[in-house]
């Protein structure tokens, strides 16, 4: 059991990230086409606009349907779908909290892959300065906001079907997912109303800056993304989780070195234990990186699986572990 | 105190137009008065499904007397005239002596036979739709917000379930119409029950609703699939048996999130029932699941099949929903072909709906020297003719754009690029030598 934990702990996470990622990868944009079907209350974007190749459907999809229903139709009957819809999603939440972002999440995985082209051609990456993270931090919120609001006015008749599915429609995983399967039909600007011509051409122009975004600044999209805010706000019974103890930390800053996300509050924060944060993703990049015994640690159903050790952090180090919060 | 005596001056013809808005939109205030229904609108919310259908069979017996005084006397004479009714408690479909399905009748016009004695008059051909009749308007096409996919709940995800409520279960409704022109084809009365054949190929009676407006039966449609409803009909016209098939295929389909591909495919398949004696069968387009549309520039074929076998140089005709109409022979796989063409042109681009409904009439008639004896009268040929209807809709590409769409995205890349390039340019500082002097 020593020498189990000796091992997870040693781990090349880095290595072990990009596997998992891309056999998740495989699995969500191509798992269609082996018949697997996850169902579509994903808590990531698996797309359904990829129609052929998806095994499972990201769960704002549904939930802006269903939320656009009439209203006395969803306060009614339709309500019971909704919240079957919703339980099942935080059945998925639940056993891997924000690692669905971080380990399982396609757009994610694209974003970082899209990193790893940028440090091969050695240009830098860009970071937000403090006062501007503290501001963007909102944006998530306010698109979750906007994303539940619109189609209940749709339910309500004060705005168009057309304004339909909102979030999707600007997603940039709507335009970019169907492309690994030869789908290019999301490309294009729908004129066939106001509605639909507003939101398609606010599509692919975030689309456009979602792939030059990623390609300059470590998870570009993760920071605006409504199912991030939904995560954080239903993650008080998640199973998996970061914990951090003060006593044990140095604020040597590593872990915030290696954050994609930019969080200050991994090493300045000593007091809180449940560590996550809204924009996490849960990659564990700060566990891997930390050199303190136990200062970071992961949970799942209080079960310690994975925590910093100084032997961890020094072998992850001699094989370059953490280079690319130093050097890119 | 002159301040809030002036605002209270202010105030209260606010107050009181605000509180005689509010009384009239209160549903409360008109609880307990009568509701006085305006001709035309809908029947009162609290009604129970029972008045419900009540109230729109009764006004669909008023439209149909307003709109075609000819049309409802004209089934008062079938009636009157002798239509036989269906077996004992309108049970079994009546067979004849060959095993045939069929309805006998000894006056009611057939859809060929006007035709061939009109020359060409295609009034009284006889069809199926699930679109309901436009009531007020152009009576061509149909705005798809509730009923632009053909047996979709609007953009449903309750999985087809009506609006009444999952306790009421997914239901469609087809009317009978007479005919050749979508566009002016009129409803009319008749008595037979229909066939229904259900996605699993199972067969049974549906009995048109006792009531005196236009012909049409519900039936639930719990299954995902195509439904196909048949209304049939045979008539001696002097020496020749006319023999008169209706067909439409209805879908109960939601938007085919969670169904396969392979699965939506195997449901859109087309079924026919080689007991019925004439049928025309819609081919399916490359990859076409349930949820599939016809478009604008699509060719599509039909199949002329008599018990199953099919039927060369039949006449078919495709009229499309604004009347424009084709007639081609059939091949000798009794394949016609035809293009469906465009014949949507709102006047404003506002006014596009890209769900916008049109329904096509495909019409076919041959004849075949079958001689027999039809309830007591000899005949020496055998007329055939058999109608099906369909919707299409816009294509993608007449409301979709993919230039536009990848100028858009590279005008985002674009400026993403260069702002980022451009910031970071401006925080470069050249290079200063910078000396102390000690």
């Amino acid at each position: 059991m020593t020498r189990l934990r000796r091992a997870v702990n040693n781990v090349d996470l880095q290595r072990f990230r990009f596997w998992f990622q891309l056999a998740a990868f495989a699995l969500l944009v191509y798992g269609g086409y082996l018949a697997i079907d996850l169902g579509n209350s994903l808590p990531m974007f698996s797309c359904g606009y990829n129609q052929e190749g998806r095994a499972g459907v990201c769960y704002l999809l549904p939930l802006q349907h269903q939320l656009a229903r009439p209203w006395p139709q969803l306060f009614g009957w339709a309500g019971i779908g909704v919240l079957t819809g919703f339980g099942l999603f935080l059945l998925w939440f639940i056993v891997l909290n924000k690692g669905w972002c971080g380990f399982m999440c396609p757009l994610g995985t694209l974003q970082d892959w899209l990193t790893g082209l940028r440090k091969r051609l050695g240009i830098r990456y860009s970071l937000y300065g403090e006062k501007s993270f503290n501001t963007l931090t909102w944006v998530k919120f306010v698109l979750l906001a906007l994303m539940l609001l619109i189609p209940l006015a749709i339910g309500g008749g004060f705005l168009s079907h057309d304004w339909g599915a909102p979030f999707c429609q600007i997603c940039p995983g709507r335009v970019v997912l169907p492309l690994f399967t030869g789908d290019p039909a999301q490309l294009t600007i729908d004129y066939s109303s106001v509605g639909t011509m507003v939101l398609t051409g606010l599509g692919m122009f975030i689309a456009g800056l979602f792939l030059a975004g990623a390609f300059i600044k470590k998870r570009f999209f993760c920071f605006f993304c409504p199912m991030s805010a939904l995560h954080y706000l239903i993650a008080k019974p998640a199973l998996l989780k970061l914990k951090k103890d003060g006593d044990k930390c140095t604020r040597c800053g590593n872990c915030f070195n290696v954050c994609d996300m930019e969080i200050r509050a991994i090493a300045d924060d000593l007091e809180r234990q449940d560590i996550m944060t809204d924009d996490c993703t849960l990659c564990l990049k700060c566990v891997a990186a930390c050199p303190e015994p136990g200062a970071l640690r992961v949970e799942f159903a209080r079960i310690n699986i994975f925590e910093a050790t100084e032997e961890g952090f020094l072998k992850r180090m001699n094989k370059g572990a953490g280079r690319d919060g130093c050097k890119h | 105190m002159n301040k809030a005596i002036r605002l209270a001056v202010w105030l209260a013809p606010l107050l009181l137009a605000g509180a005689a808005l509010a009384a009239d939109g209160d549903p409360a205030a008109d609880a307990g008065a009568s509701r006085p229904v305006a001709p035309g609108g809908p029947p009162p919310a609290d009604a129970s499904p029972e008045e419900r259908r009540a109230y729109w069979q009764k006004r669909a017996a008023e439209r149909a007397a307003a709109t075609d005084p000819a049309a409802a006397a004209g089934a008062d004479h079938v009636h009157h005239h002798g239509m036989v009714m269906p077996g004992p408690g309108r049970g079994g479909v009546p067979t004849d002596t060959a095993g045939h399905v069929g309805r006998a009748a000894t006056s009611a016009p057939a859809a060929g036979q006007a035709a061939r004695r009109g020359g060409g008059s295609r009034d009284a051909v006889l069809w199926l739709t699930d679109a309901p009749l436009k009531r007020e308007g152009r009576p061509g096409g149909w705005s798809g917000a509730g009923s632009g996919r053909p047996g979709g709940d609007g953009h449903n995800h309750g999985g087809g379930a009506s609006a009444a409520g999952p306790e009421q279960g997914p239901s469609k409704r087809v009317w009978l119409r007479a005919g050749g022109n979508p566009l002016s084809a009129r409803p009319v009365m008749a008595e037979e029950a229909a066939l229904l054949q259900v996605p699993s190929g199972a067969v049974s009676e549906l009995p048109v609703e006792a009531h005196g407006g236009p012909y049409n039966v519900s039936f639930p449609t719990p299954e995902e699939g195509y439904y196909n409803v048949y209304l049939l009909r045979r008539a001696l016209d002097q020496d020749a048996l006319d023999v008169t098939v209706a067909k439409t295929e209805v879908t109960r389909s939601g938007m085919g999130h969670g169904l396969k591909r392979a699965e939506a495919m195997r449901l859109a398949a087309p079924r026919l029932d080689k007991r019925v004696p004439v049928e025309i069968v819609r081919e399916r387009k490359e990859d076409e699941g349930l949820y599939t549309r016809l478009n604008y520039g699509d060719e599509i074929a039909f199949q002329v099949l008599r018990r199953g076998v099919p039927v060369q140089n039949a006449r078919v005709t495709f009229s499309s929903g604004q009347g424009w109409s084709n007639t081609v022979q059939s091949d000798e796989d009794g394949r016609a072909r035809f293009m469906v063409i465009r014949d949507y042109y709102p006047k404003e681009w506002r006014l596009f709906d890209k769900r916008h409904r049109e329904t096509f009439l495909v019409s076919a008639s041959f004849a075949t020297p079958e001689a027999g004896a039809y309830l007591g009268g000899q005949y020496a040929e055998t007329r055939y003719s058999a109608t099906l209807s369909g919707a299409y809709y816009p294509g993608v590409a007449d409301y979709e754009s993919y230039s536009d769409g990848l100028m858009i995205g590279m005008a985002g890349l674009l400026f993403t690029g260069s702002g980022v390039w451009w910031y970071r340019r401006r925080r470069v500082r050249p290079f200063q030598e910078v000396r102390f002097d000690d």
